[in-house]
């Protein structure tokens, strides 16, 4: 029995058209995550509302966008927006969108688990010295929420970004899109997935090295009290 | 006696279904000072935070300075309510609170506390600001610690900050959540000695405590709380003398 010949010539061949697969998916998944962050942070805010019907509103939408796959949802907002109402968009504003969505679904409840676990007192202090609610908000009770909400973010985007591999079923053409047609050619599918996977990997530990220390200059000399 | 500066009419407050406030009625003259005290649960802080609406009153009224506080009942008076919501931070600017817990805020330097309301409340620009700021911290004894930030200060420090926070604004009455009761027990005589200098000064004040000797001395008037009710007002000699059977047994219990 033939053991299998490993190519990975293949791979240092294809590292251009990876590279630009590689911009790619940082681009979705990066337009995703920001669309993530304001759906997320709107529904946050609905979920937070002192009114029921806001509360309500927003419950729905989260479990709605967390529940759908990813992969229905890509094919709902690139196929279904096109046949059923006529909106044509390109396959990455697509992919961006559904990654927004689902994103957007989580950072949501990481937004109000950062801001519930501010203390009480933080806001009526705030109230207290006559600062208008939306003040309150933004000069106290976020400051201090967003040191809780930057590591949790950040496991968030580490899922988009391993989530956008899925928009190259709709053609964006990402790493996955790059490896899956040059494997067609040279039959290289273990190389070449396996070097998406490497470039994953080195991707990740950055971010989580970065993500560590965006968070000691945010504690630097001071925490909680 | 001097005009009265604040008025509670009425007042109510429920959380659901369970009324943790009920026909309150207080009036409080310009420099008095009133003690509020009572079993725990009997409603004191949140009469506190009903004067200052960070817990609005469903029924009744607060007068503050001749202007009539409340909120409409009926879903119909939204924009009424709105409204009147809009208007809050403006009592709440005149009205200074001190907490059990401090409050201080921790992503921010002592003075940064403290200049916060006056820059984003009073509009003051930020030398101004930092000029009544430091004022203000020193009268408290921190001048030496004007840009800690409160991890690094003990319970007493931050206290400090807190009422420096409340007194740069100049606020036409004080008020003290149990401001003493998460406090080591050494800390305690340098927090009430501030509240007794500010008495004398002239502030009006509304004191939620469990510091008898403190009510007692300093307190122009004692009101006596129990199950969201005020059992009795009076004078801290006429509070001692007491005949009625709930303040008589809460203060044998507390005095022994």
């Amino acid at each position: 029995m033939d053991g299998y010949q490993y190519n990975w010539d293949v791979v240092w061949q294809s590292l251009p058209e990876l590279r630009q697969g590689l911009i790619i998916t940082l681009q979705v998944s990066i337009v995703g995550m920001a669309l993530a962050v304001v759906f997320g942070l709107l529904c946050a805010i609905g979920r937070l509302s002192q009114y029921g019907y806001l509360r309500k509103i927003s419950i729905v939408i989260i479990d709605f966008s967390r529940s759908i796959p990813l992969f229905v949802l890509l094919f709902w907002v690139y196929y279904g927006l096109s046949l059923k109402f006529s909106i044509n968009l390109t396959a990455f504003q697509a992919g961006a969108i559904a990654l927004g969505i689902t994103g957007g679904a989580y950072m949501a409840e990481v937004f109000r688990g950062g801001i519930n676990a501010v203390d009480f007192g933080q806001r009526e202090a705030a109230l207290a010295i006559g600062l208008t609610q939306a003040k309150a908000f933004n000069l106290v009770v976020f400051p201090q929420a967003i040191r809780i909400i930057i590591p949790q973010a950040v496991n968030v985007y580490v899922g988009l970004l391993k989530g956008a591999t899925i928009v190259s079923v709709i053609g964006v053409a990402d790493m996955i899109y790059v490896a899956q047609y040059v494997s067609l050619n040279s039959f290289t599918p273990f190389e070449m997935y396996s070097a998406v996977g490497v470039a994953f990997i080195a991707l990740t530990v950055s971010i989580a090295g970065l993500a560590y220390l965006l968070e000691m200059r945010l504690n630097r000399g001071r925490s909680r009290g | 006696m001097n005009p009265t500066l604040l008025q509670l009419k009425n007042v109510g407050k429920r959380f659901g279904d369970h009324v943790v406030l009920s026909e309150i009625n207080l009036e409080i003259a310009k420099g008095e000072v009133v003690c509020v005290i009572g079993p725990s649960g009997s409603g004191k802080s949140t009469l506190l935070r009903c004067i200052n609406f960070i817990a609005p009153p469903e029924e009744g009224e607060v007068i503050f300075e001749g202007r009539s506080w409340k909120r409409f009942h009926s879903a119909l008076n939204f924009i009424a309510n709105r409204k009147y919501e809009a208007q809050l931070p403006k009592l709440r600017a005149e009205i200074g609170m001190v907490f059990q817990h401090f409050n201080v805020f921790p992503h921010m330097s002592a003075i940064e506390n403290v200049m916060l309301g006056l820059t984003k409340v009073r509009g003051k620009n930020r030398n101004e600001a930092r000029e009544i700021a430091e004022r203000s911290l020193r009268q408290v004894g921190l001048g030496d610690k004007l840009d800690q930030y409160p991890e690094k200060l003990s319970g007493g420090q931050k206290q400090r900050v807190a009422i420096a926070r409340a007194l740069a604004l100049n606020p036409k009455v004080m008020l003290f959540d149990e401001v003493t009761s998460a406090l080591d027990p050494e800390l305690v005589t340098g927090i009430l000695d501030e509240m007794r200098r500010l008495a004398s000064d002239g502030m009006t004040m509304v004191v939620v405590t469990h510091e008898m000797n403190f009510a007692f001395q300093v307190a122009t008037r004692i009101v006596f709380m129990d199950a969201g009710r005020i059992v009795t007002i009076g004078t801290p000699d006429e509070i001692r003398n007491t005949t009625e059977p709930r303040a008589r047994a809460f203060l044998s219990s507390i005095l022994g």
